[in-house]
């Protein structure tokens, strides 16, 4: 499949600079969208954790999650606070340091992974053990399958899938069980992208968030075109029940119920992924994996889904960088390690191929591996690109 | 022969680092204070692994092991990332006894005869980081982060043909997370190694080291988290110059009670007497003499 | 001034700090006319006996160190370095050594007395007994050292001197009594590590240094 053969209902790609460059003190790309870059060729991100971050006043922020969690805490014992969780080391720490630290009463939900990993289910079995409630969602197998090919092909990432009721999901069960308070654990924008509308903000109200995050694109668009220009789907395959959990409840249904937007534990306490793996090795019994994961240096980050991979994979393919540039930049800012030791990292994993769950991926898509690499390769942008001796390579690394 | 208790420092440029299944790069302190304070306190040895080394092609323990052997006359072990003769060569003269070896034994298992015919069997460690998967072991490189296929019965066994000297033998599965030795991996390696074994990993309070010499007949026990956890508290907030994962180190200075859930801190010395009260042949030193 | 002598092998640096820390000057190296002038000679060493005994012989060191021995000069010979003072090792089947102490080398495992599911090498701290047929301790480099003290060992092959008198002190390992130290006059072996055995090694180097480990006519 050429980019000619492809609809247009990817468009953060469009908007995104030819020219690419690397931020001076971390090592992220300027082909992130939402990014910004400043005269000193600094990224938003470290502008943000050096003119912000590391200013905050952590004291006051606590005193302002414990004014929130007080208008919240229920008097009576039921549930009072909605926290999506995977059973991975972020949402484990967010779920225990609610209930164990801050005496509130978490129902946590989770959107499952594609395809649960062994040791992802070891990892939310140990952390329902550790003391919580848990509402699994496994969407419709069948209609997942498709949606998740459709994104694959027309978005350039198969994993936009799960993302879609990742976090719907956890409104459509706040809504149903008169919950107001929603809290995730990281705002991506402001720890990945110092997106200066996401820096400062507690939560993102109903709205805003809803508005952003589909990449501009609707899932009924999606469905739309998938059925027009797709073999595979059908009408009759898509029933508004078994789409429910893909798209954010109405701004009506969420204001009855008093839900104000997408709060963030990192917005009160500092985020930190290295110290959220300790927090949760220590208290919800989380476990690393027992080898690194694809694509980045770490053994601690997402773990449970075996479709994960491709999704930094694509990441790469589509922009020019992957996992491993995340999450050395995020270490950086953090000061935990150095921009050399960061871009001998990137240079040894980032793009790192999937190869250990590649098959699964092409039967859950049930496509050919020939099929997998035209998407692949319709995907590489010219800017980002280029062969040289028939492999593909990326014109520019960081150095 | 006395049992040999050894502190291990995993260190990460100038900082003692403490992760959990050899992930995470906590700070917890600076190398000389950490080595100097457990030799006084009694330690029989001294091991210095270089967390990242294999991560970023690299190995920078030399100065480290320099101004160690000035002050301290123990054995001082050190591993991460060496990868020739000529490595181990210039760890030795810079003061270190022993070189623990593991990534690049798996490219070039050669280096363990060669470094046994240069310097000697007993200067060869080889460093087995081991996890269990689908019930069997298997060995890791590159800080735990690689699986290599090997299982760890062949490879000990491939080790001692060679001629190593010790095995430093590693639970992945439990380091760092103060639940005890994975007692059947150390006893199935002590039974068929007829070289010393070193049991690391899982320690989480004294009656975990006393297991894995009663149950696991470990030759030398090794830990990090018991003596760390309880030097961090006292040391307080000193990293080596301000850089990495200082935010725990930092909020833990001055706290009572334990730093970590599942982790009884104990000095050597206290770890040492009460071994000796159940009857371990160990070495006790007073505080000013042997 | 006390010579450490640089066979190449292994880690001098440890002798050299702890010779330092006992208040004593030495320089390390493998140059005759310093080595004869010494007041005070160290060979120390690990690993193979036939590579110690080439670095003797194409440094061309025999010479000097037969010289300083005949003299009287205190020799002191740790590990590799006391095994080398013996007539010969067993090691790659038969190897000559300096002869200066009557008696061989052999591997542990080549011992009668030798229990067979003991580890070899020894490695760790083990005590230090005296021998009742052979030299005072008093007069020697385990002077102030008291009987059950551990020192440091590592090593494979163990000594067997020919004489009971040269043996200082013995040590337990598998089952059975070996010689954990040698003394023939003024020349002094230690299987152990003195300069890795904590506060009694560096006592055993400070008697060396401070000329306790003289018994010969000089």
């Amino acid at each position: 499949m050429t980019t000619s053969g492809r609809g247009k209902l990817e468009r953060q790609v469009p908007n995104l600079p030819d020219n690419i460059e690397f931020c001076n003190k971390c090592v992220m790309s300027n082909q992130r969208p939402r990014i910004l870059f400043d005269g000193d060729g600094i990224c938003s991100a470290c502008r943000n954790t050096l003119e912000y971050k590391n200013k905050i006043d952590w004291a006051s922020r606590e005193r302002e999650l414990k004014i929130l969690l007080d208008k919240h805490r229920s008097s009576d014992g039921s549930w009072d606070v909605i926290v999506p969780s995977s059973g991975g080391k972020d949402s484990s720490y967010v779920a225990h340091q609610l209930k164990y630290k801050y005496g509130m009463n978490p129902l946590t939900v989770t959107w499952a992974p594609l395809q649960y990993t062994d040791i992802g289910l070891e990892n939310f079995r140990s952390f329902c053990d550790a003391g919580f409630t848990n509402l699994l969602c496994t969407p419709n197998g069948k209609v997942h399958r498709k949606l998740a090919r459709l994104s694959f092909e027309e978005l350039g990432d198969a994993f936009h899938v799960f993302v879609l009721g990742q976090v719907s999901y956890a409104f459509h069960i706040a809504v149903k069980f008169g919950i107001p308070l929603v809290m995730f654990g990281e705002n991506g924008d402001a720890e990945y992208a110092g997106n200066p509308e996401a820096v400062d903000a507690p939560l993102i109200p109903s709205e805003r968030w809803r508005n952003i995050y589909f990449k501009g694109c609707s899932l009924e668009e999606m469905i739309e075109y998938g059925i027009e220009n797709k073999d595979y789907m059908n009408r009759e395959d898509f029933n508004s029940a078994d789409l429910k959990f893909y798209s954010p409840p109405s701004i009506e249904e969420m204001e009855r119920a008093g839900i104000l937007g997408k709060h963030f534990f990192g917005y009160y306490k500092r985020w930190s992924p290295q110290e959220s793996y300790y927090y949760a090795a220590e208290h919800a019994g989380f476990k690393a994996n027992s080898e690194r994961t694809e694509g980045t240096y770490t053994k601690y980050a997402s773990l449970d889904d075996k479709m994960d991979g491709m999704h930094y994979f694509m990441k790469c393919i589509k922009f020019g960088f992957g996992r491993t540039t995340d999450d050395a930049s995020h270490e950086v800012r953090e000061g935990h390690i150095s921009r050399e030791e960061a871009v001998a990292l990137v240079n040894r994993y980032d793009g790192e191929f999937p190869a250990k769950y590649f098959a699964d991926f092409l039967a859950y898509l049930d496509i050919s591996e020939d099929q997998f690499w035209d998407v692949v390769d319709s995907w590489r942008r010219s800017n980002v690109w280029h062969k040289v001796d028939g492999e593909w390579q990326l014109r520019k690394k960081v150095s | 022969m006395s049992i040999r208790i050894i502190p291990r420092l995993d260190v990460k440029g100038s900082n003692v680092v403490k992760g959990v299944h050899l992930e995470g790069l906590r700070v917890v302190g600076i190398p000389s204070e950490y080595a100097e304070t457990y030799y006084m306190d009694g330690a029989d040895e001294i091991l210095y692994m270089d967390s990242v080394a294999s991560l970023y092609g690299r190995n920078n323990l030399r100065e480290i092991v320099e101004r160690a052997a000035e002050k301290i006359f123990i054995p001082l072990t050190i591993g991460g990332g060496i990868r020739s003769v000529d490595d181990a060569r210039a760890l030795l003269r810079a003061g270190a006894d022993k070189v623990a070896i593991n990534t690049a034994l798996f490219t070039k298992p050669d280096l363990i005869n060669e470094i046994a015919d240069n310097f000697g069997s007993q200067c060869m460690v080889v460093s087995i980081d081991a996890v269990l998967i689908e019930g069997r072991y298997e060995c890791l490189t590159d800080g735990g982060r690689e699986r290599t296929g090997v299982e760890v019965d062949k490879w000990v066994e491939n080790a001692v043909e060679r001629g190593a000297g010790e095995i430093l033998l590693t639970s992945v599965d439990m380091e760092g997370t103060g639940k005890g030795y994975d007692i059947e991996l150390v006893r199935k390696v002590t039974k068929s190694a007829p070289i010393p074994v070193i049991a690391c990993g899982g320690a989480g309070c004294c009656g975990d080291v006393e297991d894995v010499i009663k149950e696991a007949n470990a030759d030398a026990v090794s830990a990090a988290s018991i003596f760390h956890y309880r030097l961090i508290k006292e040391m307080g907030a000193r990293s080596g110059n301000g850089e990495g994962n200082v935010d725990f180190m930092k909020r833990s200075s001055g706290i009572g009670g334990n730093l970590r859930k599942g982790i009884d801190p104990v000095s050597i010395s206290s770890l040492k007497q009460y071994l000796h009260s159940l009857g371990e042949d160990v070495r006790i030193t007073g505080s000013s003499k042997q | 001034m006390i010579a450490i002598v640089d066979l190449g092998l292994g880690n001098l640096f440890s002798v050299d700090q702890a010779v330092h820390y006992s208040g004593g000057k030495s320089v390390i190296t493998d140059d005759c006319e310093v080595i004869r002038k010494a007041e005070r000679i160290i060979l120390p060493g690990v690993g193979s006996y036939r590579f110690g005994m080439c670095a003797i012989s194409n440094k061309g060191l025999y010479g000097c160190l037969k010289d300083s021995i005949d003299s009287g000069t205190p020799v002191l010979g740790i590990c590799l370095g006391m095994q080398l003072l013996m007539d010969s090792s067993e090691e790659h089947g038969y190897c000559r050594g300096l002869g200066i102490i009557p008696g061989r080398s052999i591997h542990f495992r080549n011992r009668v007395d030798f229990d067979s599911d003991c580890k070899v090498p020894h490695i760790g701290w083990n005590g230090l007994f005296k021998n009742v047929d052979g030299g005072q301790w008093h007069d020697s480099i385990l002077a102030d050292v008291n009987e059950g003290d551990s020192c440091y060992f590592a090593h494979s092959y163990c000594v067997v001197p020919d004489k009971q008198e040269h043996i200082l002190s013995l040590s337990r390992y598998g089952g059975c009594s070996y010689a954990s130290s040698v003394k023939h006059k003024n020349v002094t072996g230690c299987q152990f590590h003195p300069e890795k055995s904590g506060i009694i090694g560096l006592k055993i180097i400070d008697n060396f240094i401070s000329g306790n480990s003289k018994g010969a006519d000089k």
